[in-house]
C-alpha cells in the first residue's frame, strides 16, 4: 500500500527512513525528536527529501532516480495537523468546501453535509470555527481533508491538544471514518495506547532512523531493542551474565536474579540485555534460595501500584493490583519464565 | 485554600508602576499635549475660516488628498507582495533588501528628494525620456506620488510582514494538501489572515503621505500639497496665517485616527462574539 524510502536533512538533523506495508494504517511512533513530523512533511511534499522514493499503491509521489517530485497541491494528501488550522473567516461548511475535489463541482452543498454528519457534525455547516470546541474543530479539518478526496491522509497528533475522554472518542470515531471513506492512513504519536489502537503497523522512530516496524502486538510483545522495550511499556532493562542457552531461551543471571528469556541475540556470548514488564514481577512471600527485594516506593496509580525494588544494586519496577507491601518491607521476587526477552542495546543512540 | 482566594490576595498587593517612571512619562506626554494647546489658544477664529478657504483655493487639501490616496494604494498594491515575500521567504541579500526597506525611515526626506531629483529630474535619461512621452514628474501630481510614496511605503511593507509572520505556516501547508497553489493560497489563506495587520498599516502610510514634505518640496512646488501650502504661507505671510493650515492638518490625521480606532473596536467586537 505504501512504501517509503526517505533521505532527508534539516539543519544539522538527519533522517533516513524506510519502511513498506500491505496495510491500510500506518502509524509512525516515537519520542519527540525521532523524525516523525518530518517524515510526515516529506510524505505531504512539504519537506523535500535529497533521495528516495515514495509511492502509495501504484502512485509515486516522489522519486529522485526518476525526477519525480509532486508539489503538494498536486499530491493528493489530506494532512491534519496538531494545531487548529480552520480558516477563522470561513464557516465550518466553506471550509470544508475550500478542501472539495473539482469532481465534486454542482454537488457542493451535498457533499459538504455528507462529509460534516460523517464526522458527527451534521447541521454545523453555518457556524463559525471560533464557535467550536477543539474536538469538533479537529472533526472539521478531517472532514476538509476528506473532501479533497485524498489518496493517503496524514495526521500529525490530531488530537493531543483536546481533552483526554474527547481525545479516546476521536480515536473511535476515526476508524469508523477510515473504513467509510477507504482511505490509507499515516498517523503520527508518541502514545502508545493511540499508536496500538490505530496502527494496523507501526512504525518506531528514535533519532532520525526507523527502530522497529511491525503489528502492535509483534513490536509490544517482541522489542527487538532496549529503546523499542522503554517505549512499549517493558521499562525494566537488566543486564547479566549468560549461564546457558536451551532453544529459544537464554538463563542470564543478572545480580541475585536468575532469568529464563526469550531470544537468541546476545551481545557477545556472555553478556545480555533484557527486557522485562512490570506487570510480570511478581512480589512473593520471602523464602530461602529465593531472590529477596527492599521495597524502596510506592507509588499509586489509577487501579494498580507501582512498586520499586532494590536487588542489590538494581532497582527494578513491579506493578501489582490489590494492597501492595509498604515501603521498607522486604520482599521476594520471581520472574516467571520467558516473561523477560533479549533486547540489543542501542540506549547509546539517543 | 481556593485559587479564587489566592487570586483575589494578590490583588491587593498589585505592585503599582514606580514613581520615577511614572514621573518620566508625564514629563514627555506633557510636552506632547502643551503646543496643541498652544496651537488652539493662538488660533484667530476668523482667519481659520479664509485660510481654509485659501487652501482650498490653492487646491492644496484637493491635491494632498488625493496623491495621498494615491501613494497609499500604490503602497499596498506593491508592498504587500514585498512583506510577504520577506516574511516567508530566505534567500541570500534578505538583509540588504530589509536595510533598503527601512531606508526611507532613516534619511532625510529631503535627501530622499534630492535622489527622486536624480533620478526623474527633466535633465535626467529617465526624467527625460518620461517627458519627451508627455509624462512629467516634477513641478507635477506625479512627482508628488513618487515622493510620497518613497516615505510611505516602509509602514505598510513592516506592517506586512509583520502580518504575515504571525500566521502559523500550518494553515498555509494544510490549503497546499487540499490542492491549492500558492497563489490561491496567498489569497484566499494569508492575505485574509494577515489582512487585520496590513489595514493597521494603511492609516499610517496615509498619514505620512498627507504630511510628507521634504521629498516634495524638492520634486514639486507645484502643485503644493498642504505642507507645501503651508510653508509657503508661513515663509509669505508669518505665523498668523500659516498657523490655521496647520491645524487643517491635525484635524485630518485626528479624524483618521478616530475612524481607524473607531472601525477597529467595531471589528475586534466582531471577531469575539
Amino acid at each position: 500500500m505504501l512504501s517509503v524510502t526517505l533521505g532527508a536533512r534539516r539543519g544539522g538533523f538527519h533522517l533516513e527512513v524506510a519502511f513498506a506495508t500491505p496495510h491500510q494504517r500506518v502509524v509512525l511512533f516515537g519520542p519527540s525528536g525521532a523524525g516523525k513530523t518530518m517524515t510526515l512533511q516529506c510524505l505531504a511534499g512539504l519537506h523535500a527529501p535529497e533521495r528516495g522514493r515514495i509511492a502509495v499503491g501504484e502512485t509515486v509521489l516522489y522519486d529522485d532516480r526518476r525526477r519525480v517530485n509532486l508539489p503538494p497541491w498536486r499530491r493528493r494528501v489530506g494532512l491534519v495537523l496538531q494545531s487548529y488550522t480552520l480558516l477563522p473567516h470561513l464557516s465550518v461548511g466553506e471550509n470544508v468546501a475550500y478542501g472539495l475535489a473539482p469532481v465534486w463541482r454542482g454537488r457542493e452543498r451535498v457533499r459538504i453535509e455528507t462529509l460534516l454528519a460523517a464526522v458527527g457534525l451534521g447541521g454545523y455547516a453555518d457556524r463559525r470555527p471560533a464557535q467550536l470546541s477543539g474536538g469538533q474543530r479537529q472533526r472539521v479539518s478531517l472532514a476538509q481533508a476528506l473532501a479533497s478526496d485524498p489518496r493517503l491522509l496524514l495526521l500529525d497528533e490530531p488530537f493531543s491538544a483536546v481533552d483526554a475522554p474527547v481525545r479516546e472518542r476521536l480515536r473511535r470515531d476515526l476508524l469508523g471514518l477510515l473504513d467509510a471513506f477507504d482511505v490509507p492512513l499515516v498517523f503520527v504519536t508518541h502514545d502508545f495506547g493511540e499508536a496500538y489502537l490505530l496502527g494496523q503497523t507501526i512504525v518506531i522512530m528514535a533519532a532520525g532512523r526507523v527502530v522497529q516496524v511491525g503489528t502492535p502486538a509483534e513490536v509490544a510483545a517482541h522489542p527487538r531493542t532496549v529503546l523499542v522495550a522503554q517505549l512499549v511499556g517493558a521499562s525494566n532493562i537488566l543486564t547479566g551474565r549468560v549461564l546457558g542457552r536451551s532453544g529459544n531461551t537464554v538463563v542470564v543471571e543478572a545480580g541475585s536474579l536468575r532469568v529464563r528469556a526469550l531470544g537468541d541475540a546476545v551481545d557477545d556470548g556472555l553478556r545480555a540485555t533484557l527486557c522485562l514488564r512490570p506487570a510480570d514481577v511478581r512480589l512473593v512471600v520471602p523464602a530461602d534460595g529465593r531472590p529477596a527485594a527492599t521495597v524502596t516506593r510506592v507509588l499509586p496509580r489509577d487501579g494498580t501500584t507501582s512498586v520499586l525494588l532494590a536487588i542489590g544494586a538494581m532497582t527494578i519496577e513491579a506493578v501489582v493490583r490489590g494492597p501492595a507491601p509498604a515501603a521498607g518491607t522486604v520482599v521476594g521476587v520471581e520472574i516467571p519464565d520467558e516473561a523477560a526477552r533479549i533486547v540489543a542495546d542501542d540506549s547509546a543512540i539517543e | 485554600m481556593s485559587v479564587h482566594g489566592w487570586a483575589s490576595g494578590t490583588a491587593r498587593h498589585r505592585p503599582g508602576v514606580p514613581w520615577p517612571l511614572g514621573a518620566a512619562g508625564v514629563l514627555l506626554l506633557g510636552y506632547l499635549i502643551v503646543p496643541f494647546c498652544f496651537g488652539v489658544a493662538s488660533l484667530d477664529g476668523s482667519v481659520l475660516l479664509s485660510a481654509v478657504r485659501g487652501a482650498a483655493a490653492a487646491g492644496a487639501i484637493w491635491t494632498s488628498v488625493l496623491t495621498a490616496t494615491i501613494s497609499t494604494l500604490i503602497v499596498v498594491v506593491l508592498g504587500v507582495p514585498l512583506g510577504y515575500v520577506l516574511a516567508r521567504t530566505e534567500f541570500v541579500g534578505k538583509g540588504l533588501v530589509t536595510a533598503f526597506v527601512y531606508l526611507p525611515l532613516v534619511i532625510p526626506p529631503l535627501v530622499g528628494g534630492v535622489l527622486l531629483l536624480v533620478t526623474f529630474g527633466p535633465y535626467t535619461p529617465l526624467g527625460g525620456w518620461l517627458g519627451m512621452r508627455g509624462l512629467q514628474i516634477t513641478d507635477a501630481l506625479p512627482g508628488i506620488v513618487l515622493s510620497q510614496t518613497f516615505v510611505a511605503a516602509p509602514y505598510l511593507i513592516v506592517a506586512s510582514r509583520v502580518a504575515f509572520e504571525a500566521i502559523e505556516p500550518s494553515f498555509e501547508q494544510v490549503s497546499y494538501t487540499l490542492g491549492k497553489s500558492p497563489l490561491v493560497t496567498f489569497f484566499r489563506v494569508s492575505l485574509p489572515l494577515a489582512w487585520p495587520g496590513i489595514l493597521a498599516g494603511v492609516p499610517l502610510a496615509w498619514l505620512r503621505a498627507l504630511g510628507e514634505f521634504g521629498a516634495t518640496i524638492m520634486v514639486a512646488y507645484h502643485p503644493s500639497t498642504l505642507p507645501v501650502y503651508l510653508f509657503v504661507q508661513f515663509g509669505a505671510r508669518g505665523l498668523r496665517e500659516a498657523l490655521p493650515v496647520a491645524v487643517v492638518l491635525v484635524a485630518i490625521g485626528a479624524a483618521v485616527v478616530a475612524l481607524v480606532q473607531g472601525v477597529g473596536a467595531r471589528a475586534q467586537r466582531r471577531a469575539m462574539p
